[in-house]
């Protein structure tokens, strides 16, 4: 089961779902976490709100969730129909990632 | 045009009197934000559906507010198992409702199949898990798959719609989707029934039951009350739907004979004429001449039965009036029991009633009639100041708005005490509107302390002899 | 004292709660202000069912308003719903302040109640006052929701002025009939006081037109602003003093945090804390309600002796009726709280150590445990609310109703056990429900096994009175 993050620093969830360009990819396994990569996004015209979050779904839609600070009720929509459950906060990495795994449903 | 009585200008149009104006009054809208409404939410309307099937474990999925204040809103009984009466819920905590409460639910449904092994588990949504996303119904799939119980999910976020009856529909595509039409009976009769619409408040069922049995019709099961799951699940294979009038039922009755071909006719049980002709109906439905012949019979039995027990209570009721606020399908079918006990019906009104309901209680109303939608807590009290009838029928939030201005209650919601349906229950309907309106402590309500001392001080100024004079000492040996 | 694991069948589901959610606790604290109006920011369910509980258990009219949220408002928030609400009220109704309380949902979907409520402010003039309350109904319970309301009052209210000498007491959600003991013993000692929040009026109206409109009794609102010039605060429950640290850090207000005035010792202790914070002197009559609550003890004490007592309800109502039936003589043998509390974990394993009890304490547990509980270590009564019936039935014991809700019952809010006059009546009350159970008609303890010992009696011939 993987879980995605999206942070500058690797330390707190602080990016939006949209604006982020990258995210962290945890794995569970075990009930262990454990970080598997990062994935970045090829770089896009910041002014095409739509393709933004487009393109960061395309990068997580292996995941079962992911932990943003922010993310919009389109982006969600689209996740929910995936299968994939958004998460809005902002708090410590580890601790969000361990406590989604907690939540998850295999 | 005069408001019926003081209130918000939009909220005017819901309020009618018969032969005057307005010929319905404006229905089924939002309730007025601010105000005290009266009405539930979808998540109760799809509660009172289920809830009275015996087998069945009801866990509500979100925070433990909705569990808590509902767990016993139905005053349904059973003959059998109680495990409908268990208030089960989730519990959803802060963490549920940032990361999802979908684990947490898939534990709960293996934890209570694990401990109570139930007929099904009906799994309500909530709010909140509506707003949080959680995806009941494939925790429901799943869940039954690994543990073969029936766990079947009722999507009754409450704030789906304004008035309950969504509620009522979607407890019904509950039954619809995933319980009727799953169980071949052993074996079927000519005269298969289901009951649609009864959910036995205070055992109502139990006075109708045995006048159906006595008839000859084989009663598959009941929609819902005191009914096992699995009988439900048989539900398709009936001749006949009879149907008590509500909102609910009228909806699976309709879906049922569209999908399987099962007629339905409107059935009440409340008051003498309305049971006889509901009884007459089934048999004219089957036309079966021995069980015509039977149900004259048990009619002229039951009405003997009734007549020299309801005399004296209808000696004090007749000509006093009554009021009623209730559910849609009482506020008409209870205006013709009234007058059977000698009752003038001055107001009908329904929380959420829909435009059907308004035709029919206009059609069953004398003129004059106030007819009333959505009335808060403000307008039911200028309505019973200004129209003062000598009983109000409501539910248990109305009772005490009414006490409180000395006007007598009585409770027709799923508070009740006394079944009400058939013949017997007749019976005990007139003993409770007597039993309220009669009371003596309504005669002590409109004095008050100063008043009666002012008396007694008049009194006093008069000559005492004149006073012992005009009480009777006959027979009394003690001079005074 | 043990610490069942009250969770080793049971991990995830709530069975048969002994507790409710904030708003509702938010509505009970509101109940006992003066000239107010409280509305729940959320569906309609919430407000209509909780005015059900509160209703029944009452017997009188509850009136709280609702802001009939809907799917729309899911999606654009509820700002339209909540503007209209306080517009709709303000225009037909004239309550001195309005309380407005958040539900879960209005909580998740992130509403800012108090920039809606600025907002609305800024556009209307000669409003009453308007508090918000946020009260998400998915952490704590009902307990928490009425200290947060009560902080939210003072936290909004209390301004400073001349200081009055008064004592604020902070009851928690009690009993009417509490409330009127505490303000009786306050009377008693001359105690000026400020009662948050005062039900003893609201909730156990005559039979009159009047008790139809907003409230004539209770806390005013102008007693909430002078609460920063009293030179005390008790809280009466441990659990709801967050106002008064509140007014100690900013006002310093010296607060006092429990225990419940629940039997002799509380309620001495609860004297004793009057007496820190002001000069009192102890009347007789005092004295003497005192020497009755002890003499009803000592008249009861041979029924109670180690009758097992088994405790459910609000955390310091039953850490208070564990110490008084321990008090009494009786052995508590489970007591349950719904609510998860180290302040209450902490005071059981007080009480326990001081009086030689070693009930099963369960924190957060619902009434399935305390059921499996008792089946455990037994009970020969239970205490606790109306919920505790079929509890009490399937075990055959008689259940002592105290609590919240209690509807089938009449006179819930006459059922007081607080101070020494209430707690006269508790013990009272109690014995004689436990004779009414336990002994017979001539006042015979009914012992289980008389039958068998009848039987084998029979063989002998009847002895003749003479």
């Amino acid at each position: 089961m993987k879980i995605a993050a999206a942070t500058t620093d690797g330390k707190l969830i602080d990016l939006h779902f949209g604006d982020a360009n990258r995210f962290l990819i945890f794995k569970i396994e075990d009930g262990e976490v454990k970080f598997l990569e990062i994935r970045e996004k090829t770089p896009i015209p910041v002014n095409d709100h739509q393709e933004r979050w487009v393109a960061s779904i395309d990068l997580i839609e292996d995941c079962k969730a992911v932990l943003c600070s922010k993310i919009g009720e389109e982006p969600t929509i689209e996740l929910r129909k995936m299968g994939i459950k958004p998460i809005q906060l902002d708090c410590d990495v580890k601790e969000a990632v361990k406590e989604c795994s907690n939540h998850l449903l295999n | 045009m005069e408001p019926v009585i003081e209130t918000f200008e939009s909220r005017k149009k819901h309020m009618c009197v018969k032969g005057e104006g307005l010929s319905i009054p404006v229905c089924d809208k939002a309730s007025m934000p601010g105000t005290v409404t009266q009405r539930t939410c979808v998540y109760g309307g799809a509660r009172i559906v289920l809830m009275p099937i015996t087998d069945s474990i009801h866990l509500v999925h979100g925070p433990i507010g909705c569990a808590a204040c509902t767990w016993d809103i139905r005053g349904s009984k059973s003959s059998r198992e109680d495990l409908y009466k268990k208030g089960c819920s989730t519990d959803l905590q802060e963490k549920d409702i940032i990361f999802g409460g979908e684990k947490k639910l898939f534990e709960t449904v293996m934890e209570l199949n694990r401990l109570y092994n139930p007929g099904a588990i009906f799994v309500y949504a909530t709010c909140v898990a509506g707003v949080i996303g959680d995806d009941i119904k494939a925790v429901c799939k799943k869940s039954q798959e690994i543990t073969g119980c029936r766990v079947i999910p009722v999507q009754s976020e409450g704030f789906q719609d304004h008035n309950k009856t969504k509620g009522h529909w979607i407890g019904g595509d509950a039954l619809l989707d995933y319980v009727i039409g799953t169980r071949e009976p052993e074996e079927t009769t000519p005269f298969d029934i289901n009951i649609v619409g009864e959910f036995n408040v205070a055992g109502d069922l139990w006075g109708i039951k045995p006048l159906l049995e006595e008839m000859g019709v084989n009663i598959i099961s009941t929609m819902s009350g005191d009914s096992h799951v699995e009988e439900i699940a048989q539900a398709h294979r009936a001749k006949l739907n009879i149907v008590q009038c509500q909102k609910s039922s009228n909806y699976v009755a309709k879906k049922m004979e569209k999908k399987y071909g099962i007629p339905f006719i409107k059935v009440n049980f409340f008051g003498l004429g309305q049971t006889v002709n509901s009884l007459r109906e089934i048999a004219d439905f089957f036309g079966d001449e021995e069980m015509i012949e039977r149900t004259e019979k048990i009619i002229e039995k039951g009405l003997n039965g009734v007549q020299d027990e309801i005399l004296d209570y209808k000696k004090r009721l007749t000509g006093k009036t009554v009021a009623l606020y209730v559910g849609g399908n009482k506020a008409w079918s209870l205006v013709r029991a009234f007058e059977e006990v000698g009752m003038d019906v001055i107001m009908s009104g329904t929380k959420n009633g829909i435009r059907e309901d308004y035709e029919r209680i206009k059609e069953t109303v004398r003129d004059g009639t106030i007819i009333v939608d959505d009335a808060n807590s403000t307008e039911l009290a200028r309505l019973l100041k200004k129209y003062r009838p000598n009983l109000l029928i409501s539910g248990a939030k109305e009772k005490y708005i009414s006490l409180k201005l000395g006007i007598p209650f009585c409770d027709f919601n799923h508070d009740r005490i006394s079944a009400f349906a058939g013949f017997k229950g007749f019976i005990s309907f007139a003993k409770e509107v007597d039993a309220s309106v009669s009371s003596p402590v309504f005669n002590l309500t409109s004095t008050s302390l100063s008043d009666n001392l002012t008396l007694k001080d008049n009194l006093k100024t008069e000559n005492p002899l004149d006073n012992i004079s005009s009480t009777n000492l006959g027979g009394d040996q003690h001079v005074p | 004292m043990s610490h069942d694991n009250c969770h080793h069948d049971k991990k995830f589901a709530v069975i048969n709660p002994s507790k409710i959610c904030q708003p509702m606790g938010a509505v009970q604290a509101l109940l006992g202000v003066k000239d107010t109006i409280p509305i729940i920011h959320g569906s309609q369910g919430c407000s209509t069912y909780m005015r059900f509980q509160l209703t029944r258990h009452f017997r009188e009219p509850i009136e709280v308003a609702s802001t009939s949220l809907s799917e729309k408002t899911v999606i654009y928030g509820g700002e339209f719903n909540l503007m209209k609400a306080l517009k709709n009220i303000t225009e037909k109704q004239t309550p001195r302040m309005i309380a407005v309380a958040s539900s879960c949902l209005t909580e998740t979907i992130g509403d800012d109640m108090v920039g809606i409520i600025e907002k609305f402010k800024d556009a209307n003039q000669d409003l009453p006052i308007i508090i918000p309350v946020s009260t998400p109904s998915y952490t704590e319970s009902h307990v928490e929701g009425y200290n947060r309301t009560i902080k939210a009052l003072v936290e909004h209210l209390a301004t400073k002025s001349v200081p009055t000498g008064k004592i604020n007491i902070i009851t928690g959600n009690l009993c009417p009939a509490d409330v009127t003991r505490v303000k009786d013993i306050l009377k008693t000692l001359k105690c000026d006081n400020i009662i948050l929040t005062d039900t003893s009026e609201n909730l156990d109206g005559p039979l009159t037109e009047d008790t139809l409109s907003l409230y004539e009794g209770g806390t005013s609102v102008d007693e909430i602003e002078d609460t920063a010039n009293s030179m005390g605060t008790i809280a009466l429950s441990k659990h709801v003093n967050s106002a008064g640290a509140y007014l100690e850090k900013k006002f310093g207000i010296e607060s006092i945090s429990g225990p419940l005035p629940a039997g002799m010792e509380n309620t001495d202790e609860f004297i004793k804390s009057l007496c820190t914070l002001g000069d009192y002197e102890i009347p007789d009559s005092l004295e003497k309600d005192r020497g009755r609550l002890l003499d009803a003890m000592v008249d009861a004490h041979s029924y109670n002796y180690h009758r097992k007592v088994a405790i459910f309800g609000d955390p310091d109502f039953v850490s208070g009726m564990t110490r008084f039936t321990a008090e009494m003589g009786m052995i508590p043998s489970v007591v349950c709280t719904g609510t998860e509390s180290k302040i209450f974990t902490n005071d059981m394993n007080l009480i326990s150590h001081e009086k030689g009890i070693s009930p099963v304490v369960l924190a957060g547990g619902d009434l399935y445990d305390m059921h499996r509980a008792i089946k455990k270590t037994g009970a020969d009564i239970l205490i606790g609310n109306s919920y505790g019936a079929s509890m009490a039935k399937e075990e055959n014991i008689p259940l002592f109703r105290v609590g919240f809700p209690i509807f089938d019952r009449l006179g819930a809010q006459r059922i007081s056990t607080l101070g020494y006059k209430g707690g006269i009546e508790f013990v009272d009350r109690l014995t004689n429900t436990l004779l009414d159970f336990y002994y017979d008609e001539a006042g015979y303890e009914i012992i289980e096994e008389e039958t068998d010992v009848e039987k084998t009696l029979n063989t002998y011939p009847v002895m003749e009175e003479i």
